[in-house]
């Protein structure tokens, strides 16, 4: 199966939601907003990268967990997605999760200071916002999971 | 004009099927053709179409994306009256460029 956690901008909620699902995130306990701010790819997608799926890595049980970003045309682009996998035969194989209602204002500020006006301390702030949203894209990030078991059979 | 011509989907499609492709049929020599109501951007669209194409495993080189308004968008002399003809030499350049 192929998960793909997709927001706004794909850079933000998306990336933490795809890191999460790997574990490179714990579900529980505390995390600091440098923690967020040193996964990889947070903070690095423009909008040229929106509409391509980008590979963060493969789970436990082998499934492939990407983000993208979509920019304001999410559900246009998720139409199409499942549509193309609907006439390949091959809407088993994906899920589109959307991050972005899992994410606070803090965040949506940050996100827009740092790729729309540069401003550095937007990425800081992001990743502020990404800390008190953490909660729901944990339990975004469970259901997936939980979902892609029953889905899967891979308990 | 292509109402005149009594076609399946001419009348256009609601809001709700925007991004959906849909299969309008096979041609002569075995191409399945889709028509996909793209909305007004269709930029990103289009290149999450070509992306996710990849992403299945299929074959890119196997797949052809037509964007007829930006097409006719080209055409020279583009009268409204017109428009038949201007989609037929569309086709045919496409058709072209496939047995090419």
């Amino acid at each position: 199966m192929k998960v793909i956690y997709h927001c706004y901008g794909g850079a933000h909620s998306s990336v933490v939601a795809a890191h999460l699902h790997l574990g490179d995130i714990p579900m529980t306990g505390r995390v600091t907003p440098e923690e967020i701010c040193s996964l990889p790819e947070f903070d690095q997608a423009d909008a040229k990268d929106w509409g391509k799926p980008f590979l963060i890595g493969v789970d436990n049980v082998g499934n492939e967990v990407y983000i993208m970003g979509l920019g304001n045309q999410t559900l246009l682009c998720c139409r199409a997605i499942t549509s193309l996998a609907c006439q390949l035969g091959k809407a088993d194989e994906i899920l589109l999760v959307k991050t972005l209602p899992t994410i606070g204002l803090i965040t949506r500020i940050g996100g827009f200071a740092s790729k729309v006006l540069g401003i550095k301390i937007g990425r800081t702030l992001a990743a502020i916002g990404i800390v008190n949203s953490l909660p729901g894209l944990r339990r975004l990030v469970g259901a997936t999971k939980e979902y892609l078991e029953w889905k899967t059979g891979n308990g | 004009m292509l109402k005149e011509l009594n076609l399946p989907f001419a009348g256009g499609f609601p809001g709700k099927n925007l991004g959906v492709l849909i299969l309008a049929g096979k041609a002569k020599d075995g191409e399945l053709v889709y028509i996909l109501p793209r909305g007004n951007k269709p930029e990103l669209v289009l290149k999450v179409l070509e992306r996710s194409v990849e992403l299945f495993g299929e074959d890119k080189n196997l797949y052809r994306f037509v964007d007829c308004e930006e097409y006719l968008k080209g055409e020279t002399g583009s009268r409204k009256q017109d428009l038949y003809g201007r989609l037929a030499r569309m086709v045919a350049a496409v058709k072209e460029e496939l047995e090419g």
